[in-house]
């Protein structure tokens, strides 16, 4: 257990002012709470003509700007609502195809110095039972969830001393060294702490895949008093660590706010603020991923039940639609915080990445066991991967593990431009029918291979040329013949 | 085979390895003005791009390790006989291996 000393002298010794300063502008942050409540209040009663122009431009393919955004957070007449539902998913299908992205978490680490009201990981929490893996506990993790058929993970810290950039970074090394039968994670995501850019570099240089940081709440004073101690309670080094990691050469970043904590119309706002300051500063490298989970039940956690901007399913839909339709080339991730039948519902609306069969107990995948004092918060959605990825099958969605983007230089402005140009299921479309092709012949239930089989074939006589699906087919008997790992 | 990348940058000072791409990457693109060529900075499985053609589909793309930390990706190799593959290869290893930068 450390002394209040020691914390303050660890954060001290973490945070990095002149890391914060350098990318204030006039010594100001970039969220501006009064423009953002101006500008919502600017843009209210957005007539129908105006919300039609605007869905044009995001089909388009372009980012929306704040007035924008606001007109469209703004809008209550149900039918365009419904327009706007249909548009998000015609975005995301032409930015991204009919694939989804599956990733698993693996927390690590719940030993935290943070107090935020709202996380069962607070450090006052002694309901929470603390742990943090060994080396050998990570690998026994990776190996239960390599057998699952997970190719990408995103590894999840508390933020400690403990969870310092050595410990993840080594996690790094364990979980790329770990095969299990034929199996191995190619892509390892990382969500802790906001570091110095020299940490970063450190992560970077071991392979990290996206770095993410949620600001959780962007309102500067709801922030304060939902934040009061610990190395989180600095808004500023937490709103720049998604700067300081593309500073640091890792060029896919992952951006989120918790809605919940306050007006979620004002988070979809500093999203987007978030994007066009990372855009404006990174030769238009915004955020990689978008995330937007709603707060949850927690352990001996009383704030997530009575905090007064709960956001209710309808709301929550509404809100994700906007987010797509504002960012249209960005990707986005629904978790299995929500449950079943929230996912079904909000999916279509544009979501690009989602978990399934995840476990956010510490150590829990290897045991196979759930325990909610381990965990940061409670899932919604506790399906097993094969029954997700089957359901998903049947509505026509492809389930993609790709990984090859970020192992063949497809990242940062290359990424993006790609993305911006609705081109990235030219190449991912081919390499998820690759990855699920794999997941089909080595981990999938009889019945989800029938019906993954019957898509595959869909997909295929789907890809816009001949050349392709030649290659494709080349590809598909390749892996029928035992190779793995293959993709364009 | 080696195309001697080092001697085809003439009585110019080489900064630094950022440098050298470009300056690599220029040559290329004169002997191979057809050849898609990307540069991507190599840590552990990240490939991050650094510069070059974004074509953003390619059917036979091929990577390559030049050094530790540098890496190119060819989206089209098929326009190049592997003795020119190899040639320009070796030719830019080489060139890594011995720049001497000011």
């Amino acid at each position: 257990m450390l002394t209040k000393n020691e914390i303050d002298k660890w954060i001290e010794s973490v945070i990095k002012p002149e890391q914060i300063e350098k990318y204030l502008e006039n010594g100001r942050d970039f969220i501006d709470d009064h423009f953002i409540y101006e500008t919502l209040m600017a843009n209210k009663n957005p007539d129908k003509s105006r919300i039609r122009e605007i869905i044009s431009k995001s089909l388009e393919l372009n980012r929306l700007e704040p007035e924008e955004t606001a007109a469209l957070l703004n809008c209550e007449d149900e039918e365009l609502w419904e327009e706007m539902f249909e548009a998000g998913g015609k975005i995301k299908e032409k930015v991204y195809g009919r694939r989804i992205v599956f990733f698993a978490p693996l927390y690590v680490s719940n030993y935290c110095v943070n107090s935020c009201v709202y996380c069962g990981f607070r450090t006052e929490n002694e309901k929470t039972v603390r742990k943090q893996l060994t080396m050998e506990e990570v690998e026994a993790e990776v190996k239960a969830l390599i057998s699952k058929g997970h190719k990408r993970l995103i590894v999840v810290f508390g933020e400690h001393p403990l969870s310092d950039v050595h410990f993840i970074a080594k996690t790094l090394n364990t979980v790329y060294n770990t095969k299990e039968g034929r199996g191995e994670i190619r892509r390892c995501n990382v969500n802790a702490a906001p570091m110095s850019i020299e940490d970063l570099e450190i992560l970077r240089d071991v392979g990290i895949g996206t770095f993410q940081v949620f600001q959780e709440t962007y309102h500067h004073e709801t922030y304060r008093k939902l934040h009061p101690r610990g190395i989180k309670a600095n808004y500023g080094w937490r709103l720049y660590a998604l700067h300081r990691a593309m500073d640091a050469g890792v060029d896919d970043v992952g951006i989120g706010a918790l809605f919940g904590l306050y007006d979620p119309k004002f988070e979809v706002m500093g999203l987007l603020m978030h994007t066009i300051d990372l855009e404006k500063r990174f030769g238009g490298v915004g955020p990689h991923t978008i995330s937007f989970p709603r707060l949850e039940p927690a352990s001996n956690t009383p704030f997530t039940r009575q905090s007064k901007y709960l956001v209710d399913d309808k709301t929550f839909k509404k809100l994700v639609t906007v987010i797509r339709l504002s960012v249209p080339y960005t990707g986005m991730i629904l978790t299995a915080r929500e449950r079943a039948e929230v996912r079904r519902d909000v999916i279509p609306v544009g979501v690009t990445q989602i978990d399934a069969g995840s476990n956010i107990g510490i150590g829990a995948y290897s045991t196979d066991t759930v325990d909610h004092d381990r965990q940061q918060f409670i899932l919604g959605d506790t399906r097993g991967l094969d029954e997700v990825i089957r359901e998903m099958a049947e509505n026509g969605r492809i389930t993609s593990f790709c990984t090859a983007g970020y192992r063949c230089g497809r990242t940062g402005d290359y990424f993006m431009d790609i993305a911006k140009k609705g081109k990235v299921h030219h190449l991912c479309m081919p390499n998820a029918i690759l990855t699920f092709k794999e997941y089909l012949l080595d981990y999938a239930s009889e019945e989800t291979k029938m019906v993954g089989e019957k898509l595959i074939e869909k997909e295929l006589e789907a890809l816009p040329s001949e050349s392709l699906k030649n290659t494709v087919r080349e590809m598909l008997k390749r892996i029928e013949n035992g190779e793995r790992d293959l993709f364009l | 085979m080696m195309l001697n990348l080092i001697d085809l940058i003439p009585e110019e000072k080489v900064k630094d390895e950022e440098d050298l791409i470009e300056k690599c990457h220029e040559i290329i693109k004169q002997i191979y003005p057809d050849l898609l060529i990307r540069w991507a900075k190599i840590y552990g499985n990240r490939w991050s791009f650094i510069r070059g053609d974004q074509t953003g589909l390619s059917l036979a793309m091929e990577k390559h390790q030049l050094t530790k930390s540098v890496g190119i990706l060819l989206d089209n190799p098929e326009i190049l006989t592997p003795e020119q593959k190899e040639e320009l290869l070796n030719g830019l290893k080489e060139a890594f291996l011995n720049a001497k930068y000011v």
